[in-house]
Formats: structure tokens, C-alpha cells, sequence
């Protein structure tokens, strides 16, 4: 495509870091007018930041940004809006009670001459953006009320209204259906060809590859590459190896040698619920799966349907072989599937109460056991923070004086003691240092060894990677792809998560 | 796996002493206020320290102290947890058992079960309310309140109260024995004492500890969090009756509202003895110390020749103080 268009936005090494952490080393970026901009990279490549500094949101430590080749240094999204530049976030700005024509005029209501509220031009305003985006949705909702899908579609719809000259799209399509996209494209292409700019955010490598002139690859806080169709193709494997940053397969699984048992512990069939779709597998005594995929496909709702906290709609659960149907965590932990839930501070942990209390709390889901033998349960705890190397004073210590990883230590150690044959961990290293992650894996290893079946969920590919025997790879809510023994590798994964995209849109 | 930095130690000797101070230590704040309460008022009004008043400032608290129970109870239960109707069970129960009782020692054997069932089950009331139909717990137990309330009014059709306590239970309310020390007063050693067991030693207060702490976390372990929050209720309600029937051994004879007035000085307490309106947080002998705070602080007004207005403003502005302070103390 030939493009002539003035450069519109230019931004030079913008960098940004939050407390010790540099989430933008090297933000630099151009684009022109009436393009459409890709802009692609992992969780935590600083794509966000970036696209939070032009509008205004995040002031940027270093660096310059260039509206039509004037410097400029935003102070509010306010400012940025003054320049025509409008942004739709990850996560929804509308106000619940309102309409969605009161939404969409939000923060720019036309006013008549003697300065009072418009409402017909405002309604007029809304009707157009909303014909066009999302025919048949009446104006006078009240946003609540409205499908997540549609909520998002009014979000859209309100960076439209403002009718900027470049427009930040952030991961708009997550919530929408396919019908919805395709809408939203072709106003996408209309308003470039009326010379509007938009950069589009998105993790959906499909979409990207349809809509996009090229795309800009964020990697570490750096711009790190860019793909442009035209020149160089719609080259899916270099987009992925750009935000990998990986040529080919990089990383080693420390589990591959080990050999499977025959003897099942879990057995999922056709498991139906929430946002889950028929999902199946049988995770073998001693074996390590991993659940991968984008995030937000349904990856923690499985772990906590396997745990008894959401309810299963259809399907079979067996354990050990024996049909088993779970109403709350009680019966799951009853029937030794214990979970270590991915909010530790809020689903995991007492932080006032002591180490002591935080493990032996485990114990009463099950029966029995009224007075507390504490004697005998204080050997038993001793033995957890030895086997763990928790870093604590005593047993007697209130868990919010504990760091991180120790912290975490505790979730997964006070299962220990109930011997579980099947152990679920959503993204169990999560801000925990690189010391306590590594002895946090050994443990759970360990625990393999022994016998228990691990469900492993991390947001973290390598993690992924490095200790699976399997990797299911989730796809709004459907197990899309199975990875085993030597293709599991952080390129295949990344692969298959972007390729369920594609095979979705196309 | 070898393990340098962990250095866990059983607490022996005068480290266990440290270990005990460590953790009633919140407890003894409001005793020690309570103390100097005594010592100011007996430059007000000589005999105020006397053995023999402290005992009956004690014999006094030790009414409140059980409701002051009932109440922590629910408040360690979490979920904004409060108990409005601790005095409301406590008057029917009274009325009950004085109605049941007709002042005859053997059908106090009657009486006293029969009350603390109707206490439970409507505690059991509050805590369904709350916990299955997502009732605040203010408005839900203000609501109880007034319905018992009512129950009573419409019972006795405003005029007096046929019953009243038998011998045994005026003696066990009112009497002493050894060394002139209350009845009452051993009977509450003996409340306080289950009560830090049971809190502290057993699987259902450490279960209740936890729901308030943290319900989530709570299921998560496999802990009915809605069921022990229920249950909280239901035993508050039975406790309230408890207390009911000691308001009724003090007294003598069942008025109507014999309860109410204890309602507010109940929540005081339980905050003042640092247990944590959050939830999750503080044990019962902190509680026992603001029962012995405030009634000693009433004592002190009323010595104090002040009208019930004047009282009523110190009393009010006091306990907005200490929880002013306490609050501060409490906050991380």
C-alpha cells in the first residue's frame, strides 16, 4: 500500500520505569496518517505503558513525543484528547447507571448556546456512532444491563464520537464475537481511508495479520522490529519469533525423560461450565500438566471447576477412578484435589493470623478432629517449613511478615501434610523472586515424584515449558491443542496460543 | 532438604510467659485503664477501690461480659458482623423463664434448656438472614430486635409480668458466697474459660477465626464459610439467653426491654477489648477487660452525682474516644 501521509506520531526513546522495575527502556515509534498500526508484544512488553504515556495517563521518565512534528508533553488524557488523540481501553470506562447514549457523550456533552445540556445533538451524536458499530442496540439502555460484548462495543463507540485523528485501540475485539470484529473493521478501514490512525493493541495475531498495514513488535520495554506486509509479507512465524525473541526452540524441559504411569488420577469428560466447552483429558498419577494459552481462556476457571468452586454444568470428574461430583472445596480437598489459588493474599492466605493457623487451617474441610491436637500438628508444621525452606522466625509468625515467595511457600505447603493425589496451582510463582520460584518448582516436582498428579496454570510460558510433561493449550474455553515431549518448546506453545486466533477469524 | 534460617523453637519457661503476654497483651490495656478508673474514683468518693465495691463493680460487669460475648462472637465472625438483638433475646428469654419458672428451683431445670433453644433458634434466624439471604447484619438484627421487642409487648399486654426468678437463680445472680465474692463472679470464670477454649483451643473457634479473617481464603480450604457464619449467630442467640436468665437472677423479677440497655455498652466492649469490627481478630479476655471498663466507667459517673443526661454525654464521648485511639493503634 502506498502511503504519502504526513507523519502523525513520532515518539524517541521514551523510557519508563516503576520503582526499580523498567517497564520502557526504548519506546520509539512512528506512524502516519490513515494507517493502521499493529502493535504487538507479551504481557509485559510495555506496550500498555507506552500507549498510556502518548495519552497522557503515565509521564514518561525520558524521551520526546511528536504530534504532526510539534513536541509535545501531555499532562492529561485531556491534553492528548485536545489533539485529536483518542484511546480505548482493556478495561471499560462507562459508567454503569447510565444510558448508553449518556455514556457516549460522557467528558465532551454538546451544549446549546446559553451553555445548558444538548440532549438532542447529544442522542443525534450517539445514534450515528451506534448505527453504524452496533445496529438494533437501543440508546436508552441502561449500560449495566448490556452483554459484556455490548458494553465494549459502547466503549468503542465512545472513543469514536470524540473523532480523533489517531486512535488507540486496546485489546477492543477480547470481548467480542466474530460478527462484532468484522463490524468493527470495516469502520476501521473506513475511517482510514477518511485518513484517521489507529493502533491496534491485540494479542489476536489473526485479527492483526487481516487488518493491519504492519506491525510494531514490543519486547522488554523496546521496540524491537517491524513487519510490514507489503515489503516483508504476512509472515506469522517472524511476528512470533519478534516477540519471543527466540529463533527457534530455546528452551529445555527439565521433564521430559520422565516416564508416565499408567495409573489415572484425574479423569476429566466432557466437562462443561461458565465459559469451559467439553473439555477433556486424564491427567496420569505422578504427571505435570500445564494449561497455556493467551490469557483469560478459561485457564483459572478449569482450576477452580477441578476444585469444587464453580459449579459443573455438564460432564464427568473422576478421581482415582471413582465418579466423584463436587458441590464446594470440601469435597474436592475430601477427595484430594487440593488447590493453590492464584491470589494468595486474597484466596490463599489469613495475613494476620500466624504460619501456624495458615497450615493447619487445611485440615478442616475434613472430618473429625473437634479439639486440635496441637502438639503432634506443631512436629507436623515444623516438618512443612523445614521441607520448604521457609524463611520465618518461628510458627508463631503473623503471615504478612513473611515475604512474598514464603508467603507463597505456605499456600502450597500446608497441603503437603494431607498427601494429595492431585494438586491444582494457578500461577503459583507470581510475584515471587527468582530463589523461592526455583525451590517453589523443586517441591512441586518432588511431589510428582511421589505420585501426585500436578494441574499447573501459568501466565508464565517458560515456566510452562520448562516443567510439563504436557501443555493443553485453551482457547476460549476449548482445549485447541495438546503439546507433548519434544514439542514443547516456548516457540511451539506461543505458536499454537497466536494460532488459535487465526483459525478462529479466518 | 537442610534448613539454616528456620530457628523454630517450642517456647519454654519465661519465653512461654513472653509468649502468653504476646498474645493477651491487647487484653490488659482496658484492665489497666479500668485500674485507674478505680484509683480516680475514690479521690471522687471514698470506698470507690473498696474490696467490697470492686467486687460488686465485677458482679455488674459480669452481666454484661456474657452479652459482651454473644456479641464477639459474631463480630470475630467477619463479614461486618454485629449483633443488635444480644439484649432483645436476652429480655424474652428472661420473661420466658421467670413465666416458666414461677420462682420454683425445680422447674428451673425446665426453664433454662427451653430458653437457650429459643435463644439459638432465633439467633439461627439472624444468622440464615444474613448469610443465605445477604441481610446486613445491622439491619437484620435491628429488625430481630424490634420484632422481640414487640413479641414481649404483645405477651404480657403492657401490664406486669406474672413470673419471676426462683431461689436458686436470685442466689446464683445475686448471692455470694466464699469470702463475700458474687456467685456470679465464678460463674463468669467458668464462661471466660470455655470460652477461651473453645475460641482458641478447638477446631470451630479456629474455623470462625478464619471466616472472619478472610471468607474466601476460608472456602478455599474447604470451610463452609455460610454455615459457620450462621451457626455464629445462632450461638450468639443461645449465649443471649444465657445472660437473659442472669439478668433475671439479678433482678429478681422480668420487666419488659431488661436487655436493651446493654446492647450498645456490648458492642463498646468487645471493640475496647480489641476485638476487630473487620473481623477475624482479637479473643474474648480483651472483651472481658472492656466489660470491666465501662462498667466501672458508668460507676464512676453515676458517683460522680452527674444527672443521666450529663452521664449519657460522657459516657457516649468517652467511648468515641477510647475507639478513636484504639483504632489508631489497630491500623497498619
Amino acid at each position: 500500500m502506498e502511503n504519502n501521509g504526513s507523519v502523525i506520531l513520532e515518539t524517541k526513546s521514551i523510557k519508563k520505569a516503576f520503582g526499580g522495575v523498567k517497564a520502557l527502556v526504548d519506546g520509539s515509534f512512528s506512524c502516519k496518517q490513515g494507517e493502521i498500526v499493529g502493535l504487538l508484544g507479551a504481557n509485559g512488553s510495555g506496550k500498555t505503558t507506552f500507549s498510556k504515556i502518548i495519552m497522557g495517563l503515565l509521564h514518561s521518565d525520558a524521551g520526546e513525543i511528536y504530534i504532526d512534528g510539534q513536541p509535545v508533553r501531555f499532562r492529561s488524557p485531556l491534553d492528548a484528547m485536545r489533539k485529536g488523540i483518542v484511546m480505548v481501553h482493556q478495561q471499560l470506562s462507562l459508567i454503569p447507571d447510565l444510558t448508553v447514549w449518556e455514556n457516549i457523550n460522557i467528558g465532551h456533552e454538546p451544549r446549546t448556546k446559553s451553555g445548558a445540556l444538548d440532549d438532542d445533538t447529544a442522542r443525534k451524536r450517539a445514534a450515528e456512532v451506534i448505527n453504524r458499530l452496533a445496529p438494533g442496540l437501543s440508546l436508552d439502555r441502561v449500560v449495566k444491563t448490556l452483554l459484556p460484548s455490548e458494553q465494549q462495543l459502547v466503549e468503542i463507540a465512545k472513543a469514536l464520537s470524540k473523532g480523533g485523528k489517531l486512535l488507540i485501540l486496546d485489546e477492543p475485539t477480547a470481548a467480542l464475537e466474530q460478527t462484532q470484529v468484522n463490524r468493527l473493521f470495516e469502520i476501521m478501514r473506513e475511517l482510514k481511508s477518511q485518513g484517521t490512525t489507529i493502533i491496534f493493541i491485540s494479542h489476536r495475531l489473526g485479527e492483526v495479520l487481516e487488518i493491519c498495514d504492519y506491525v510494531v513488535v514490543f519486547r522488554n520495554g523496546a521496540n524491537v522490529g517491524t513487519v510490514r506486509f507489503e515489503k516483508d509479507g504476512r509472515d506469522e512465524n517472524r511476528i512470533v519469533s519478534l516477540i519471543t525473541g527466540k529463533e527457534e526452540s530455546g528452551q529445555q524441559n527439565g521433564a521430559k525423560d520422565r516416564i508416565r504411569s499408567d495409573e489415572v488420577s484425574l479423569e476429566v469428560k466432557r466437562l462443561s461450565a461458565g465459559m469451559l466447552k467439553e473439555i477433556s483429558f486424564a491427567a496420569h498419577r505422578g504427571e505435570i500438566i500445564g494449561i497455556g494459552g493467551l490469557q483469560g481462556q478459561g485457564q483459572e476457571d478449569l482450576l477452580l471447576v477441578l476444585a469444587g468452586m464453580i459449579h459443573v454444568e455438564k460432564g464427568e470428574l473422576r478421581v482415582n477412578g471413582k465418579p466423584v461430583k463436587f458441590h464446594h472445596p470440601a469435597d474436592a480437598i475430601r477427595h484430594g484435589v487440593v488447590l493453590v489459588p492464584g491470589d494468595r493474599q486474597k484466596e490463599g492466605l489469613f495475613l494476620n493470623h500466624s504460619l501456624f493457623m495458615n497450615v493447619i487451617y487445611a485440615r478442616f474441610g475434613l472430618r473429625g478432629e473437634w479439639l486440635i491436637p496441637f502438639k503432634r500438628l506443631r512436629e507436623e508444621v515444623k516438618r512443612v517449613v523445614s521441607t520448604l525452606s521457609i524463611r520465618t522466625e518461628s510458627i508463631e509468625t503473623e503471615m504478612q511478615n513473611l515475604s512474598g515467595g514464603n508467603q507463597q511457600k505456605v499456600v502450597v505447603g500446608k497441603w503437603l501434610p494431607l498427601n494429595p493425589a492431585v494438586l491444582l496451582l494457578s500461577d503459583p510463582a507470581k510475584g515471587v523472586d527468582v530463589q523461592a520460584k526455583r525451590e517453589l518448582y523443586e517441591l512441586i516436582r518432588d511431589l510428582a515424584r511421589r505420585g501426585t498428579s500436578v494441574i499447573l496454570y501459568a501466565s508464565d510460558n517458560e515456566e510452562l515449558v520448562s516443567h510439563c510433561d504436557r501443555i493443553f493449550v485453551l482457547y476460549e474455553g476449548q482445549i485447541v491443542e495438546e503439546l507433548a515431549g519434544v514439542e514443547i518448546t516456548e516457540d511451539n506453545l506461543v505458536t499454537a496460543s497466536l494460532r488459535a486466533t487465526v483459525k478462529q477469524s479466518t | 532438604m537442610v534448613n539454616e534460617a528456620m530457628t523454630v523453637s517450642e517456647p519454654r519457661g519465661a519465653a512461654r510467659l513472653k509468649k502468653l503476654y504476646a498474645y493477651y497483651r491487647g487484653a490488659l490495656v482496658p484492665f489497666l485503664i479500668a485500674i485507674i478508673l478505680i484509683i480516680a474514683g475514690e479521690f471522687v468518693s471514698s470506698g470507690f477501690a473498696s474490696p467490697n465495691h470492686v467486687l460488686i463493680l465485677l458482679k455488674t460487669a459480669s452481666l454484661l461480659g456474657v452479652l459482651v460475648l454473644a456479641q464477639s462472637i459474631v463480630i470475630i465472625a467477619g463479614g461486618e458482623g454485629i449483633d443488635l438483638s444480644v439484649g432483645a433475646i436476652a429480655s424474652i428469654c428472661a420473661v420466658m423463664a421467670a413465666v416458666v419458672m414461677q420462682g420454683e428451683d425445680a422447674k428451673l431445670l425446665i426453664a433454662v434448656p427451653l430458653v437457650i433453644a429459643v435463644g439459638f433458634f432465633l439467633g439461627l434466624i439472624n444468622g440464615i438472614g444474613i448469610a443465605v439471604f445477604s441481610v446486613p447484619p445491622l439491619i437484620m438484627t435491628l429488625g430481630m430486635s424490634s420484632v422481640i421487642n414487640g413479641l414481649v409487648i404483645i405477651y404480657s399486654k403492657g401490664f406486669i409480668i406474672r413470673g419471676s426468678a426462683s431461689k436458686l437463680l436470685q442466689t446464683i445472680g445475686s448471692g455470694q458466697s466464699l469470702f463475700g465474692i458474687p456467685n456470679m463472679l465464678f460463674v463468669w470464670l467458668v464462661i471466660i474459660v470455655v470460652a477461651l477454649f473453645v475460641l482458641g483451643r478447638t477446631k470451630s473457634g479456629i474455623t470462625l477465626y478464619g471466616v472472619g479473617a478472610n471468607e474466601l481464603t476460608a472456602e478455599l480450604n474447604g470451610v463452609h464459610a455460610k454455615r459457620v457464619r450462621a451457626l455464629a449467630y445462632a450461638f450468639s442467640g443461645a449465649i443471649s439467653a444465657l445472660a437473659g436468665v442472669f439478668l433475671l437472677g439479678y433482678n429478681g423479677l422480668p420487666f419488659m426491654e431488661m436487655g436493651s440497655p446493654y446492647v450498645l455498652p456490648s458492642v463498646a466492649a468487645a471493640v475496647i477489648g480489641g476485638i476487630s469490627l473487620a473481623g477475624g481478630a482479637g479473643n474474648y479476655l480483651g472483651a472481658v477487660g472492656g466489660s470491666v471498663l465501662l462498667t466501672t466507667l458508668t460507676a464512676l459517673l453515676v458517683t460522680m452525682r452527674m444527672g443521666e443526661g450529663g452521664k449519657q454525654v460522657v459516657f457516649g464521648l468517652v467511648l468515641i474516644i477510647l475507639l478513636a485511639i484504639y483504632g489508631r493503634r489497630t491500623e497498619r
